[in-house]
């Protein structure tokens, strides 16, 4: 336990984060990408810090025990009294999450994105159509002048 | 001591820049106070794995959020809508979209046509040489023949590659009979000097490595040739100095909290609709203790956002919307008039919306973000990479309570007052909205989109800061007349988007800064442009 991962358990912690992004056969689960005290970190940018720690107050302590459905339960229902809370967790879990390489690297694999940075290479598109635009040329003008 | 000049120039934004350009061009001296920085265009983020983290934190375009030592905090508690900015040399064009619509003839004359609003003291006509001018400076890739408009002069870069999923939204657009057209860009599609074609990356907003988005640092300031102009960064200006009827000057603050004064001829301020008039009103003195140029209540006031609708496709096949600049594609204006048969004045546009990478997409910036547990995966991989967005951008007409104030209890780090931000979206605007996410969702079920999401108000759209500083010809009503100039002091200007008197359903930033350059004309003196004048 120590004060960058708010007071509560390593293993507290690893729960929430895999009940919000858990494994699936090609994908990882969000613990195992998420170093804890870079999350807490995140989250004081768009969080308040004490209201989440009041959030996190509100777990049962056998969290970690039960299965994911019972605790996507919990998580909705402390949601519900405290969304902007739970929405925080959602944004800092989702944020480092899909910026990081293991996981652009699985997404790469299923659907074929490129894994390197949009700069410098870009993107190939094909140039625009003009003849696309044969029936709006024909249209007569839709401005009005006011005089 | 106090130093001097001639005219001094408040922002170095899409403004401020291009007023600047043409003061000093004309051989006027020129001094730019700007509070921020330079941002070199190369160390945007988009050259990094972390891009779209930095998007959502340090390099947001909310102040509140990134929370840059050049910003000014804002106290948006009170508003529908966050203002989104950003203070440096080329101010919000550092953030941008850079889709550069023009306002229509129609949209300065809304109280004779509508009977809304009011009127403005000048037309598309009188701007249009300005616009050209403005053009050429920026750089704009565009398709000729939009039959929205008035004609324009060729376009020589061509518009910008439509994407796949803009070419379903245009064939439906087709099938339904409505207007669609390739949006003018201030992007380039070909090389021009050190400014390089779009190579399609994506994520405009993070800055343009290439520099083919036009942002005024690259634009208007590396085209500064005149020994006259001197551009002081990091200098925030806390107040302008006045006596009864004139402004004498402006005291800043350095980067190292350092106080200077520094005399002017004439004052112009390009501090964008929330900057200038929080400004104006921190500039209060005795003989104008409502606020500096205020002596019409105005200032503050009718501020106009656009409030922002976003109806999301999804598509059974790959559209990879995250190829191409976000924010320029294709547009509609199909719903842009008065029908009185729709229950409200105006209308929108409707600008195609590419799309976002893997954190965008699961954020949910353009539609719902992803759901988390169990289904995370599978909702994720069904959006990412499969959507297209249709924005309803309405017109929102002017309101003497949607204002700027000063917050009583926020201040930026130096002590000075943050601005307040008092906004509702009003009736009309609503019903705007209600009927654009309606055709909107007709559009892409016609495109073909397997799923339709709808985010019936983009809070953090507060793009377009505009109305807070209007012109008009009357003291009364107004504080600035038709070339930027306050009613109340004789060498004090303002040329940002607070100028509006109302704002169409268009991005403003084409139209701010043709003003601009024609108040600098004004300014000088000059004979002001007329079409085929131009330069
Ligand atoms: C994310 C984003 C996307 C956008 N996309 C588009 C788009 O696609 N099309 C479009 O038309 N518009 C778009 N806009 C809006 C566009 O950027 C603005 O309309 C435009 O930049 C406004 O110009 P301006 O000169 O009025 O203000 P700004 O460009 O905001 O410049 C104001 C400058 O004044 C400085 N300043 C303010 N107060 C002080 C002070 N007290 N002392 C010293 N300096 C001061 C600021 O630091 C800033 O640099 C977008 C904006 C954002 C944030
Ligand atoms: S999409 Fe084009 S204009 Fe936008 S940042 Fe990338 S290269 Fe620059």
């Amino acid at each position: 336990m120590n004060n960058s991962m708010l007071g509560m358990p390593e293993h507290l912690w690893k729960s929430i984060l895999d009940t919000l992004i858990p494994a699936t056969s090609n994908n990882h689960e969000a613990s195992k990408i998420i170093v804890i005290e870079e999350l807490v970190t995140d989250m004081s940018y768009i969080s308040d810090m004490k209201r989440l720690k009041l959030f996190f107050e509100e777990l049962p302590e056998n969290f970690s025990k039960i299965d994911q459905s019972a605790r996507e339960a919990i998580l909705e229902n402390l949601g519900k009294s405290s969304p902007e809370t739970l929405d925080a967790l959602i944004n800092a879990t989702y944020a480092i999450y899909y910026s990081h390489p293991a996981v652009l690297s699985t997404i790469s694999e299923n659907t074929g994105y490129s894994t390197t940075a949009p700069q410098p290479n870009g993107y190939v598109l094909k140039p625009f159509d003009e003849r696309l635009l044969k029936k709006n040329k024909e249209r007569p003008a839709m401005w009005r002048d006011p005089g | 001591m106090k130093s001097t000049c001639q005219y001094l120039v408040i922002g170095a934004g899409a403004a401020g820049s291009a007023v600047a350009w043409r003061l000093a061009e004309k051989g006027a001296e020129v001094t730019v106070l700007e509070q921020g920085g330079w941002v070199a265009p190369e160390s945007s983020p988009s050259l990094t794995l972390g891009w779209e983290r930095a998007r959502h934190r340090t390099h947001h375009p909310n102040p509140n959020i990134r929370r840059n030592s050049w910003d000014y905090p804002i106290d948006d508690s009170d508003s529908d809508i966050s203002p989104m900015l950003y203070n440096a040399v080329g101010g919000s064009t550092i953030h941008w979209g850079a889709h550069f619509p023009r306002l229509k003839p129609e949209d300065f004359r809304v109280k004779s046509l509508d009977g809304v609003g009011e009127d403005w003291p000048l037309s598309y006509f009188d701007l249009e040489p300005y616009f050209e001018i403005n053009d050429q400076m920026m750089g704009v890739a565009g398709q000729d023949g939009d039959p929205a408009y008035p004609p324009k002069p060729h376009r020589t870069m061509p518009a910008l590659p439509m994407g796949a999923g803009a070419e379903k939204i245009a064939a439906a657009y087709d099938r339904l009979n409505y207007h669609w057209w390739p949006v003018d860009a201030a992007i380039l599609t070909a090389d021009r000097g050190a400014r390089l074609a779009c190579n399609n990356c994506g994520p405009c907003d993070l800055g343009c490595p290439r520099k083919s988005r036009a942002s005024t640092d690259v634009t208007y300031w590396s085209d500064l040739h005149s020994s006259k102009i001197r551009l002081i960064t990091e200098a925030r200006v806390s107040k302008i100095n006045s006596e009864p009827g004139r402004v004498t000057g402006v005291t800043y603050i350095d980067a190292q909290g350092i106080t200077h004064e520094i005399a002017a001829d004439n004052v112009v301020i390009a501090g964008n609709g929330v900057g200038t008039a929080r400004l104006l009103l921190l500039s209060s003195a005795e003989w104008c203790p409502q606020g500096l140029a205020n002596s019409s209540d105005q200032v503050g006031r009718n501020l106009m956002f656009h409030p922002t609708a976003l109806v999301t496709g999804i598509f059974s096949e790959a559209v990879d919307g995250f190829k191409g600049p976000f924010a320029c594609s294709i547009y509609s204006q199909e719903f842009y008039k008065t029908d009185p048969s729709r229950g409200f004045v105006r209308g929108f546009q409707g600008q195609t919306i590419r799309s976002d990478g893997p954190l965008g997409s699961a954020l949910g910036t353009y539609t719902s973000p992803v759901k988390w547990g169990s289904q995370h995966h599978e909702d994720f991989y069904g959006q990412f990479g499969h959507t297209a967005s249709i924005t309803v951008t309405s017109e929102d007409l002017p309101e003497a309570h949607n204002r700027v104030t000063l917050s009583p209890t926020l201040k930026d780090h130096f002590g000075i007052p943050a601005p307040k931000i008092t906004y509702r979206v009003s009736e009309n605007s609503r019903k705007i909205l209600d009927f654009g996410i309606e055709i909107n969702k007709a559009v892409l079920q016609e495109a073909g989109a397997t799923d339709i999401r709808v985010v019936d108000l983009v809070t953090s759209a507060g793009f377009h800061l505009l109305g807070t500083t209007r012109m008009g010809s009357d003291p009364q009503t107004s504080v600035v007349d038709q070339f930027g100039k306050a009613h109340d002091c004789e060498n004090l200007f303002i040329v940002d988007g607070g100028v509006f008197v109302t704002v169409g359903a268009l991005n403003p930033t084409s139209t701010i800064q043709a003003i601009a350059l024609r108040a600098a004309d004004a300014m000088l003196g000059a004979p002001l442009l007329k079409v085929a004048e131009n330069e």
